[in-house]
């Protein structure tokens, strides 16, 4: 492909950084516009709380924040970036994506830069893809950010209360790029995907498979305007895919589920990644949640517990750590990287 | 090293025709202004509950056949549209489930004009990499569900009309065939092709009732419309894919091509997009059909084939411009 004598054997995460907005919305915050309670919400996801935007610089704004502390974190600058991959579901405006603001933003102005649109496994699938082009030498450091404002895309009304109270606000970011030691790096990826549910948990509309995918009479009355979730069928694909995937990564390397030192999955549901490490056998020291303070913050939210749990200094060299997502689509996967 | 090659192109064509015409009477625009943008182009638009998911399906079902396979040797799926089905969850899985591909992923691409480019260097990488064996690329949007038809942005309305396409990526034993992919971003003018509603960045105020992206004012202003300055993707095609035509040929290891296939959504662009690019680029080939954002190039490849318009062995360039703003170009050869 590109004219490089030597192509790196593996990528690696170099970095990584976060940002949630000030604003903290607590349970009862939501319980006195939604039919719902602290208690109700604590038992079946876990979230404690969640942070909604204060300003009108959409998801873009996080995103820099996120990414300027990725970049600093791997020792690189803005210029050193030569590829930005950006995923989100809530994007500044409808087009073009937020890689367009995103790169605005950190003056990385010529480089390519696109989106990535695979809801909650977005980030795997960025990394998958920023994967293949460092060891095709497409690029060389690689910025991936995944960020979301849900906080004005969902319903504040009893019908769509039980997907209200699951979403938050927020971004991460790493910078993928050459692994320094051909040993360490990410060793394995797979994405999974399964459109037949995909009506599970959508969002219909504005969309185009409606001519005009929006009519100007439209009201919020329509549901087709909010997400919609069928939480136990999610819940339970979700338990059987990520531990499928997990294993189907093992396998890829020849490990057993006891050499997973830390595993960092989807911040959906608690309930749900308490299911996925008990069928592992993953005890709570080796697995990291941050659901309680953020809610789900879809794309962001593998980024932002990976930065998390870097900086609490949970990670260490040579550490096997387990990436694994599931969502919306239905699209799913698992990454192993030898940090 | 490089035997990854596109094994075959397939287009899909809506099979409702809007004359100007008529496009003049559902919009209450004079037939004059549709024939200004238009330029005498066939404009094919999809109907009410058939968005892009359904024209590439129709496509890859075909492609599948004539190449002796099923879905089941889809290792990827690689889709780029600017006008998903559904807000969310993306159209590559609407793909994968309507072809009946087991559950392998599918990846959603948004880069607007230069979506297929973009969605084509990611396969080959993956193939080149050995992650996958078989990689199937879907374009294909429906802008006519999208622009307005109430006059606003009549230039965006007249312009364009839908579209598919989807491509293999395969690794295979003889020589690759795509030979050099050049793409790049300007998100310092969003504001030259955009469309603002639903805008997660709109904002009246922290309380949760204000907090709306798609506000009902906004839908009735028809802020959900796309717009676009035509003067200004003008000049960035004029400046910028000359440039990324030269970038991609010398990536190809090429001085020139055979075939220019050249995709904007104004046909006098086009045309000087032809002249610009010089004898460099052999014969350039456009469409008679209207510009369908992502879709174009690959639409345009596969009829061109198929019409005799490019020969085998011949070197192709396929340019283009557009939203973000983005700007590419490939060069592949042809089998």
């Amino acid at each position: 492909m590109e004219n490089v004598m030597e192509l790196p054997k593996r990528s690696h995460i170099l970095g990584a950084g976060f940002e949630v907005p000030r604003t903290v919305v607590r349970n009862d915050d939501l319980s006195s516009v939604l039919s719902t309670s602290d208690e109700w919400i604590i038992q079946r996801s876990g979230i404690r709380e969640r942070h909604y935007v204060d300003d009108g610089n959409g998801s873009s704004a996080l995103a820099e924040r996120a990414a300027r502390q990725a970049i600093a974190a791997a020792g690189l600058t803005p210029a050193d970036i030569d590829l930005l991959i950006c995923a989100t579901l809530s994007s500044d405006i409808d087009f073009p994506g937020n890689s367009s603001f995103i790169q605005q933003r950190l003056g990385l102005g010529g480089i390519l830069a696109f989106d990535v649109r695979n809801q909650c496994s977005s980030f795997l699938y960025m990394l998958s893809v920023a994967d293949q082009y460092v060891r095709t030498g497409g690029a060389r450091h690689v910025l991936v950010i995944g960020s979301e404002v849900h906080s004005t895309g969902i319903e504040y009304a009893d019908r769509s209360r039980h997907v209200t109270v699951l979403f938050g606000d927020g971004a991460g970011a790493v910078v993928v790029g050459p692994s320094p030691d051909d040993n360490r790096g990410l060793l394995t990826i797979n994405l999974h995907s399964e459109g037949a549910h995909a009506q599970k948990l959508c969002l219909l509309g504005p969309a185009s498979l409606s001519k005009p995918r929006l009519a100007l009479d439209w009201t919020p009355d329509d549901i087709s305007g909010w997400p919609q979730m069928d939480g136990r069928f999610v819940f339970r694909h979700a338990v059987t895919r990520m531990g499928e995937c997990i294993e189907e990564a093992l396998a890829a390397i020849g490990a057993g589920k006891d050499d997973i030192r830390m595993l960092l999955p989807h911040q959906a549901n608690l309930r749900i990644n308490q299911l996925v490490a008990m069928g592992l056998g993953i005890s709570d020291d080796r697995m990291a949640n941050n659901i309680e303070r953020y809610g789900n913050t879809t794309a962001a939210t593998i980024p932002i517990l990976l930065a998390e749990t870097l900086a609490a200094g949970r990670i260490h060299d040579n550490d096997l750590v387990c990436l694994s997502a599931f969502g919306s689509g239905f699209t799913w996967g698992a990454a192993l990287l030898r940090w | 090293m490089n035997s990854v090659s596109v094994c075959g192109v397939e287009a899909e064509l809506p099979s409702v025709v809007v004359s100007d015409g008529e496009l003049a009477g559902l919009c209450g625009l004079p037939e004059q202004e549709v024939q200004r943008y238009s330029r005498g182009r066939t404009r094919l638009e999809s109907p009410d509950g058939e968005g892009p998911t359904a024209l590439a399906t129709r496509a890859a079902k075909r492609l599948l056949t004539a190449r002796g396979l099923d879905a089941a040797d889809i290792d990827f799926v690689v889709f780029a549209t600017n006008t998903p089905d559904m807000f969310f969850p993306g159209s590559g899985c609407l793909l994968q489930d309507a072809l009946g591909c087991r559950t392998v992923g599918s990846l959603d691409v948004r880069s607007q004009c230069t979506g297929f480019l973009v969605a084509l260097d990611v396969a080959r990488r993956f193939v080149t990499t050995g992650t996958y064996r078989r990689v199937l690329v879907a374009a294909a949007d429906t802008p006519s569900h999208v622009n307005a038809r109430d006059g606003r942005s009549p230039g965006l309305t007249c312009a364009m009309g839908d579209a598919a396409a989807v491509a293999l990526v395969e690794r295979g034993e003889q020589q690759g065939n795509i030979l050099g992919i050049a793409v790049h971003t300007d998100g310092s003018r969003v504001s030259d092709y955009c469309c603002e509603y639903p805008a997660s960045r709109h904002f009246e105020g922290p309380e949760l009732a204000l907090r709306n992206r798609l506000p009902v004012a906004a839908v009735a202003a028809g802020k959900h419309f796309p717009t676009a300055d035509f003067a200004a993707l003008r000049e960035i095609a004029l400046t910028r894919v000359p440039q990324v035509f030269e970038e991609a040929l010398a990536k190809a290891g090429c001085r020139n091509v055979d075939v220019a296939l050249v995709a904007h959504v104004d046909p006098d662009v086009e045309r000087e997009l032809g002249v610009a690019i010089g004898e460099r680029a052999g014969r350039v080939v456009t469409s008679d059909l209207l510009y369908s954002g992502g879709a174009s190039l690959p639409v345009l490849l596969s009829r061109a084939v198929a019409s005799g318009s490019v020969l085998s062995g011949e070197t192709v360039a396929m340019l283009t411009s557009g939203a973000g703003v983005s700007w590419g170009a490939a060069i592949l050869r042809q089998r």
